[in-house]
This record gives structure tokens, C-alpha cells and sequence, in this order.
């Protein structure tokens, strides 16, 4: 279940944090597949010690969005998946994964 | 925390005493096959606990210690927090479509916690604080509690300490400075060969007579005089061979059942949390029961997302997958799956405050969820046996799958559309006949006590006389 092994270097750190998935409406790992595909280093707020990412990937399997973004302040960067929607904004689930890498992406400057 | 393997190495060092089919159980019984399933499901109470993806409901923080740990030995604090553990047996149910076991002894923590604050501020005692002595025990070292209080009960008809045979309840038979010594059994006892200590609380409301049966305390699974005999389930011998046949060969069908006797087993004074104290037993019981009832919303909740899936999986190999009548059996079995998930969160969102601080559930919102649970999960079966075709009822042995004479004729004749293997088609059936058999049914039933239970509750929590009270003067009637 974890996603995938990333040999990354540092500075594309993205932290993710999951909602807990009772009922998820979409696959809630893609998103963070595709970051990882590109080259990020997946980071885990309040596991992994050396999370210094700027950019924090929110993942919630459904709109009720159980984990919010007010739990996790100090990134400069912060992208919120609740369902098929992206930062307020319908997004489908198909489109997720392109869409949370253009955003990251454009957070550093690529 | 311990993952699924630490787990697993944790119950190896323990010298458990599990008979089965005949014979002791040699080594350790969660290498045993009949027993296997039901340790992986609880392992995965470990392992997502260490997942990215599920740690935000297999976790929290201890209010004791200020420590991350298993949610499973966590006192509940918030309303949210009890809201969380429905979530949280959702998607355990949902990735083993089973019963994971360590509900059970969780909910009697959790009872255990806020009554003996009650026995404490009222009769000066100490147990309270030994209670919380013993979580903080549990939760550094994250080990699996079974729930252990139904007795065997005897003559339904009388009180404990009228049975002709004294042991049918678990009682005290001995005091000395150091401890208690107990007897009797537990029936019923979920995961318990595969946890490391039980939490013994009384079975039942008690009076003055029976006061040598109102015993709560902490007991090791493997303490002297502690045996297990571990309960038959239905096809438990498809586990001694084969794969297919089991229909979910992981993680098996519900806890894994053990009557457990205790033949004077001495318990020291640390671990004893009401000694005689008879008036609370019914308060204990009563907060163990709407805790635990408040559950199965949330496991059968994931177990029926499950067999929803299974039985479209069905009709789709069936090829039957777009008829209209088909899709509204799917929308039915929907409809009561999340009627029980509503109203598990619904009796959690009410939880209130108990003095100790800890959250407890709405009693008689929990009591309704357990109630409809009875009678939602048969009927969910009924759809999942309808959509699936009596075939779930006649395939052929796993053997004669495999075998060159008959294995070319099963694949022909057993297909059902032309893209679908056969095997799969057969793999289909057997999830969804492990999973409406009659263990995973009886369980739904008498699971957190028989129907007859909830009602006893649904009277007493029901605020009748208000509700007369409403009739009467929309009737005009004055009184």
C-alpha cells in the first residue's frame, strides 16, 4: 500500500497526507503516483522526520474531506484533493493525477 | 507500535493452551490453518497503522501519554473520536472483508475506563487508576485485548448464583493479599487465541446475591489455568486444503470463536478492576454493549461494500450485469449497507461526555444500528444469493477444477460471458457464499448480543412516557 520506492534527490520533497479511507470515491493513491513518477520524494507529515517539503498534497478519498488544510499549516504550497475535486474545483478522478503534477510542478518552477 | 509481522512474532512467544478438532494445538495456534485467517485480519489492525493511507483512523494520540498509538487501545475523547472508529472498522472491513477481532476488547477498555471512575468517586476505591495503569501497559506495547464478557449463562432462567452449577458464570472462589482467584468460562470469544491478554467483565446486571460474580480484571490469554477451545465455522476444513474453495482464503469468515475456560486463575490485585462491587455490573455491561453495538455499522458497513462488489462482479460474469432489475437489487443492497453506516456515525456524532472524560456513544442510537443489523446483513445476503444464481450453492470441488478429466469440462460448461475465465466466474461464487454462510449470519445476529437485547434497550432508552405524553395533549386529553 505504500507508494512506491522513490530515489529522489533532495529538494522535491512533496509531503502527502492521506484521509483515513473509510470510503474513498477514488483511487486515492494515483495522484501521489504521478508526483512520484515525475521525481518527487514523497515525504508523510508526523512520520517521516525529514519532512522539509514546501508543497503538501492533501488527499481525501472523498468531499467530505475529512483531513483539512488548517490541520497542516507551515508549507508554502498546499493542494487539496477531496473526491473529484481539486482546490474547490470539479476535477474528475481521471484528470487527478495530471493536474496535481502540473500544480507541483509549477510550485517549483518547472 | 507493532506492524502485521511483530504482531504476528508477539503471539509466538506466548504459551497459549488451544485445543481443536480433538487435540492440542502444538506450537504456537496462530500457525495452526483453521486459525491462520483470522490472525492475518487482525494483523492488518497492525499493518495499516503503519500506512500512509490509513494511519489517520488506525491511529491517535494517547490522553495519557501524549504518545502516537493503535487506535485499537485508545480511549475516546471526542465525539469525532468515536466517529473515527466507524470509519476506521469500514476500511479495515473493506480491505479483508472479515471481522478483524480487536473491537471487542477496545470496547471493553473503553467501558472498563468510565466505570471504575464512577465506582471510584462513589465507594473510594482505587480502580480507576488501576485501569489506567494497565491501558498505558497495553498501549506501550500495543498488544490485542480481547472483550470477554459473556458467560456461558446455563438456565437462562435464573440468576448466577442460583444455577445448579455455580461455574456457568464466571465468579470469585478466592481472595488473598496478593489477588483473586476466579472460575468459570467465557463463551464466544472473539480473536481471543490470538490476543495477548482478555478483559474479563461481568455478563450481566446483578444483585446482592450475586455479588461473587461481579469481576472485572485482566487476565494473559496464556495465564495457568487458562484454556481455549477453538469453535468450529462453517466449511473450516476447506482451510486444510485448497484455495478457491475458501472463497476468501486470506482472512477467512468473522473472529475465529474460542470458549475459554478459567480454572481458578489467579488474578493479582493490579489487574482487578470490581471485586464484588454488583451494583456497577449492570452499568459495565450496559456501556461495554452500546460501545461494541455501536460497531457494526462501520465493519458490517465495509464487509457489505464487499459483497456489493462481489455480487455486481457476478451478474457481470453472468452477463446480466445491465438488466433494470439487477441494478435495483445493487442500489437495495446499498440503500441498508449505508442505512448501518449512518447510523453507527449517528450514535457517535451524539456521544456525550461520561465524569471520567471519556466519550460515550448515544445508547440508544447504538442499540438501533446493532438491532437493524440483524435483520439488514440477511437481507443483503438474500440479494447477494439472488444476483449471484444457484450456482453459488452447486460448484463443483476445487479438485475437479484442477483435474485433466473433469477441469476442461467445468471450464466449458461453468462460463458464463465469453471474456470471463471460468475460474473466475467460480472465485466469484465461493467469496460471496464464504461471506452470507451461516457463521457470517449467526454472527450478525447474536454479535453484540441478540435482537432481544437491543430491544430490552430500545424500551428503556426510548422515552416512552414523554412520547404519551405528546399524544395525550395533541389529543386534548389533560391528565
Amino acid at each position: 500500500m505504500k507508494s512506491g520506492v522513490l530515489t529522489l534527490q533532495a529538494g522535491k520533497r512533496a509531503a502527502v497526507k492521506y484521509c483515513g479511507g473509510c470510503n474513498p470515491r477514488i483511487d486515492r493513491e494515483n495522484p501521489a503516483r504521478a508526483l512520484a513518477r515525475a521525481g518527487a520524494l514523497l515525504v508523510y507529515p508526523g512520520r517521516d522526520a525529514e519532512d522539509k517539503a514546501d508543497f503538501i498534497l492533501i488527499i481525501n478519498g472523498c468531499e467530505t474531506g475529512c483531513v483539512s488544510p488548517e490541520e497542516y499549516p507551515g508549507y508554502r504550497h498546499t493542494l487539496v484533493v477531496r473526491g473529484e475535486s481539486l482546490n474547490g474545483r470539479h476535477c474528475p478522478e481521471s484528470d487527478l493525477p495530471e493536474q496535481v503534477l502540473d500544480a507541483w510542478l509549477k510550485t517549483r518552477g518547472d | 507500535m507493532m506492524d502485521g509481522q511483530q504482531y504476528l512474532e508477539s503471539l509466538r512467544r506466548l504459551k497459549t493452551e488451544v485445543y481443536y478438532a480433538g487435540e492440542r494445538i502444538e506450537g504456537c495456534a496462530a500457525d495452526h490453518p483453521t486459525v491462520q485467517p483470522h490472525v492475518r485480519s487482525a494483523a492488518m489492525t497492525y499493518e495499516l497503522a503503519h500506512s500512509p493511507e490509513f494511519e489517520d483512523l488506525l491511529t491517535a494520540t494517547s490522553h495519557l501519554t501524549g504518545q502516537r498509538i493503535n487506535r485499537f487501545t485508545h480511549i475516546h475523547q471526542s465525539p469525532a473520536d468515536l466517529a473515527k472508529k466507524v470509519k476506521m472498522l469500514r476500511a479495515l472491513a473493506q480491505q479483508t472483508g472479515s471481522c478483524f477481532q480487536r473491537c471487542v476488547g477496545f470496547d471493553a477498555l473503553n467501558a472498563a475506563y468510565t466505570v471504575t471512575h464512577e465506582m471510584d468517586r462513589d465507594n473510594g476505591t482505587n480502580y480507576h487508576q488501576r485501569i489506567k495503569d494497565f491501558l498505558c501497559y497495553i498501549q506501550e506495547n500495543d498488544f490485542m485485548v480481547a472483550g470477554s464478557m459473556t458467560d456461558p449463562k446455563g438456565d437462562r432462567g435464573l440468576r448466577p448464583s442460583q444455577q445448579a452449577d455455580p461455574d456457568l458464570y464466571t465468579r470469585l472462589v478466592g481472595k488473598s493479599q496478593d489477588g483473586i482467584l476466579i472460575r468459570g468460562a467465557k463463551a464466544h470469544q472473539t480473536g481471543i487465541v490470538n490476543s495477548h491478554w482478555m478483559l474479563i467483565l461481568p455478563t450481566a446486571a446483578l444483585s446482592e446475591e450475586d455479588a461473587d460474580y461481579a469481576v472485572a480484571c485482566a487476565v494473559p490469554v496464556d495465564a495457568p489455568g487458562v484454556i481455549h477451545i477453538f469453535g468450529r465455522q462453517t466449511n473450516d476444513e476447506r482451510r486444510l486444503s485448497g484455495v478457491i474453495d475458501q472463497g476468501n482464503e486470506r482472512y477467512s469468515v468473522v473472529g475465529g470463536e474460542a470458549l475459554t475456560i478459567l480454572e481458578d486463575v489467579f488474578v493479582p490485585w493490579e489487574r482487578v478492576f470490581m471485586c464484588g462491587e454488583y451494583k456497577y455490573a449492570g452499568a459495565l455491561v450496559e456501556r461495554f454493549a452500546s460501545y461494541h453495538r455501536q460497531n457494526y455499522g462501520g465493519c458490517k458497513g465495509g464487509v457489505s461494500d464487499v459483497l456489493i462488489g462481489a455480487a455486481a462482479a457476478a451478474a457481470e460474469f453472468n452477463g446480466v450485469i445491465k438488466a433494470s432489475h439487477i441494478r435495483d437489487k445493487l442500489a437495495e443492497m446499498t440503500l441498508l449497507a449505508e442505512t448501518l453506516f449512518s447510523g453507527s456515525l449517528a450514535c457517535s456524532w451524539e456521544g456525550r461526555a461520561t465524569p471520567s472524560g471519556a466519550c460515550y456513544v448515544d445508547p440508544l442510537l447504538a442499540n438501533v444500528v446493532k438491532h437493524n443489523c440483524t435483520r439488514m446483513i440477511y437481507e443483503i445476503a438474500r440479494l447477494a444469493h439472488d444476483l449471484a444464481g444457484g450456482i453459488v450453492a452447486t460448484l463443483p470441488h476445487e479438485k475437479d477444477l484442477k483435474s485433466p478429466k473433469t477441469g476442461p469440462l467445468i471450464e466449458k460448461y461453468l462460463k458464463g460471458t465469453s471474456q470471463v475465465p471460468t475460474e473466475h466466474r467460480i472465485r466469484i461464487m465461493r467469496l460471496i457464499e464464504n461471506m452470507t454462510s451461516c457463521t457470517a449470519l449467526a454472527e450478525s445476529m447474536h454479535g453484540a448480543g441478540s435482537p432481544q437485547a437491543q430491544r430490552v434497550m430500545l424500551i428503556r432508552q426510548g422515552n416512552l412516557e414523554r412520547k404519551k405524553q405528546l399524544a395525550l395533549r395533541l389529543a386534548g386529553i389533560s391528565q
